[in-house]
């Protein structure tokens, strides 16, 4: 049994709208995951339903075996799960550290410098960050908190191909060295084929490729 | 990370946003701080004011007149004991500051030349006497015509002790302390010419001069005759005029004035002495005077309705702009919402950060607005309350209160409108922060991008 799973998972907008349509699904530790599909299909719908930013119109989700709308989505968001935003979604008022330091459990700076960042980076205003070390600031902040799952909606998508190239590989470095399951939502093959797992999500269904 | 440490952040790094709400924090502390000062300030100056001016009324005999074949003749005129005068303080009670008795006679004095009106020859050569408990309380010394230039005024307790015009000090040579011995004598008219009733006299005393007058405000007619010249006027004790054989010990036939503390009670105090039965109402007058002080109290409440005016005004101007700039301001900061949505932070913790920044800002704004109004409110003080003792006539019964200073803020008063402040805040931020927590993250988060 995976620690995130989901049964029959629907949504639609305005309940006439359907996006999602009974999907299932099944997600472990150790692995990360691809979920690709056009824009608009609902990609980023699937991801708020897994990290409990929403509820779907039916179905469950499953944390561990536990239903997270049983168990509280503002739970689940604090305690199960991270988020990596492809707008970084830094707080412009904290440094990096402090970023960091706002779901961690851990001190953050020695995450910061394994992340690239140098202890003079680490102290300055974020917004004075480039794009790439602003990413890796998210991702330490998702690692931080060490939330067993990580769901990370476009992380590359703002970034150049060798930051991207970065970033991907310390996606992937969580999954497999750090034992995390994480979840990206993107466009980018080059992301998707570091995947374990690509789920492809085409009028409201969900069908696992590789 | 918890709220007080981001608050701190968000204060200590985004100084331009605080500074303009620390402004208006400060603006609004001050306006309201004067407002409210004022209007209990005003409150107490008040009530400082009936208790110094004061109030007074006056019971007054008045002459009976009788209508026979078409003549007008005089009954006499009835008087008042110290029985019913005792009747009148019971009635009053705890309100009353002082009460003053007038008899009324002439006195003659042998070595003594009164200032000489019309007609005069040495029968006529005599003055008129107000026999007084207290001659600081009568009209004349309060309403500021004549004035004590030398010595003391007349006091309930004395006993042959009289007061004398400047003007009839200097033209026998007496100074405070003489002594002159004074006769009884009466005032009348007989063929037009002015003469002594008294012509046996049976009754002297030896008076002791404690006091001499200036007339300040009176001039003498000059066709009045020796007995009638405001120069020659004495004011004595009432035992001066008993011993004079003019007086029976305690009855008097002038007015009696009684001094109140509150303006206010007046209406009450009169019912009650109307009820006082052993007064025969038929032939006394009953005559009160506030001494302005409703004039001033309405002056006062005008200006206490045009405060209130003006502090409601500035808190509902206050919580307009306060809530538009709290709105832009948390409308800015949706992505911060929807992050710390994201990361687990619960919607009352996120409103308790806005919160807590509002009330840093606002306190800091308020004790700056405390340490700038303390010696403002002196010179404020001055300028609504300072003239506020020039306007009564009542100096000599102020039991003080003036010339403190009214718009000091008290502890309480300053506790209550900071908390004040601080539930506006409260409803302030959950009003502009509403609109974007009761979205659910995921659209705090579609707005974000």
């Amino acid at each position: 049994m995976g620690i995130l799973s989901f049964c029959n998972l629907t949504y639609s907008y305005d309940r006439k709208q359907s996006v999602l349509k009974g999907i299932n699904g099944q997600m472990e530790l150790g692995k990360l995951y691809a979920i690709l599909g056009p824009s608009g299909c609902g990609k980023t719908t699937l991801l708020s339903l897994l990290g409990g930013l929403d509820s779907p119109t039916s179905g469950q989700i499953l944390f561990d075996g536990q239903d997270i709308a049983k168990t509280g989505l503002s739970h689940h968001r604090k305690n199960h799960v991270a988020f990596i935003f492809q707008a970084y979604n830094l707080i412009d008022y904290l440094t990096p550290i402090e970023n960091v330091a706002l779901t961690s459990k851990l001190p953050p700076l020695p995450i910061l410098e394994r992340l690239g960042l140098t202890k003079d980076e680490a102290k300055r205003n974020v917004l004075k960050l480039s794009g790439g070390q602003q990413q890796r600031v998210a991702i330490a902040r998702a690692l931080a908190n060490e939330a067993p799952v990580i769901l990370a909606d476009e992380p590359t998508g703002n970034l150049d191909e060798d930051t991207a190239r970065d970033i991907t590989e310390i996606l992937k470095e969580s999954a497999h060295k750090m034992n995390k399951c994480v979840v990206v939502v993107t466009h980018s093959g080059e992301l998707a084929k570091q995947a374990d797992v690509i789920f492809q999500l085409k009028r409201g269904m969900l069908q696992m490729q590789k | 990370m918890g709220i007080f440490r981001r608050a701190r952040r968000y204060l200590t790094r985004k100084k331009g946003k605080a500074i303009i709400l620390f402004l208006l924090f400060l603006l609004v502390s001050v306006l309201l701080l004067t407002g409210f000062s004022i209007l209990s300030g005003t409150d107490q100056a008040a009530k400082d004011l009936r208790s110094n001016i004061g109030a007074a009324f006056y019971i007054r005999p008045y002459e009976q007149l009788e209508f026979n074949s078409g003549q007008v003749s005089s009954t006499g005129t009835p008087t008042i004991t110290q029985q019913s005068i005792d009747e009148v303080i019971t009635a009053i009670g705890g309100e009353l500051k002082a009460y003053n008795t007038e008899h009324y006679g002439y006195a003659k004095g042998e070595d003594l030349s009164f200032v000489p009106g019309i007609k005069h020859n040495e029968e006529n050569n005599m003055g008129q006497v107000t026999a007084v408990r207290d001659s600081q309380l009568s009209d004349m010394f309060l309403n500021g015509d004549y004035e004590l230039l030398k010595g003391r005024h007349i006091q309930p307790d004395d006993d042959n002790k009289i007061l004398i015009s400047n003007e009839l000090a200097e033209e026998n040579g007496l100074q405070v302390g003489d002594t002159i011995d004074l006769t009884h004598a009466e005032f009348g008219n007989e063929d037009g010419a002015y003469i002594d009733l008294i012509p046996q006299k049976t009754a002297f005393v030896t008076a002791k001069i404690v006091g001499i007058y200036e007339i300040k405000n009176s001039t003498d007619d000059p066709a009045a005759p020796t007995a009638a010249k405001a120069v020659n006027h004495i004011f004595s004790d009432s035992q001066m005029l008993v011993h004079l054989q003019e007086q029976s010990k305690d009855v008097y036939q002038g007015e009696i004035a009684f001094f109140i503390a509150d303006p206010l009670h007046l209406d009450d105090m009169l019912k009650k002495v109307e009820a006082i039965s052993s007064i025969d109402w038929e032939n006394h007058i009953l005559r009160e005077n506030d001494f302005q002080y409703s004039k001033i109290a309405g002056q006062l409440q005008n200006m206490q309705n045009l405060v209130l005016a003006l502090i409601v005004l500035t808190v509902v101007l206050s919580m307009i702009v306060l809530i538009l700039i709290l709105t832009m301001r948390i409308r800015g900061r949706i992505q911060e919402a929807g992050l710390l949505l994201a990361v687990g932070k619960t919607k009352a913790e996120i409103i308790g950060q806005f919160i807590l920044e509002t009330i840093i800002v606002l306190i800091l704004g308020y004790i700056l607005a405390l340490l700038f109004f303390i010696p403002v409110s002196g010179i404020l003080n001055q300028v609504l309350f300072g003239s506020l003792v020039t306007h009564t006539t009542m100096g000599i019964l102020q039991t003080g209160g003036f010339g403190i200073n009214y718009l000091h803020p008290n502890t309480l008063h300053s506790l209550v409108l900071v908390v004040g402040e601080c539930a506006a805040i409260l409803l302030a931020v959950t009003a502009s922060s509403g609109a974007i927590l009761s979205l659910k993250p995921k659209e705090i988060l579609t707005k974000m991008s």
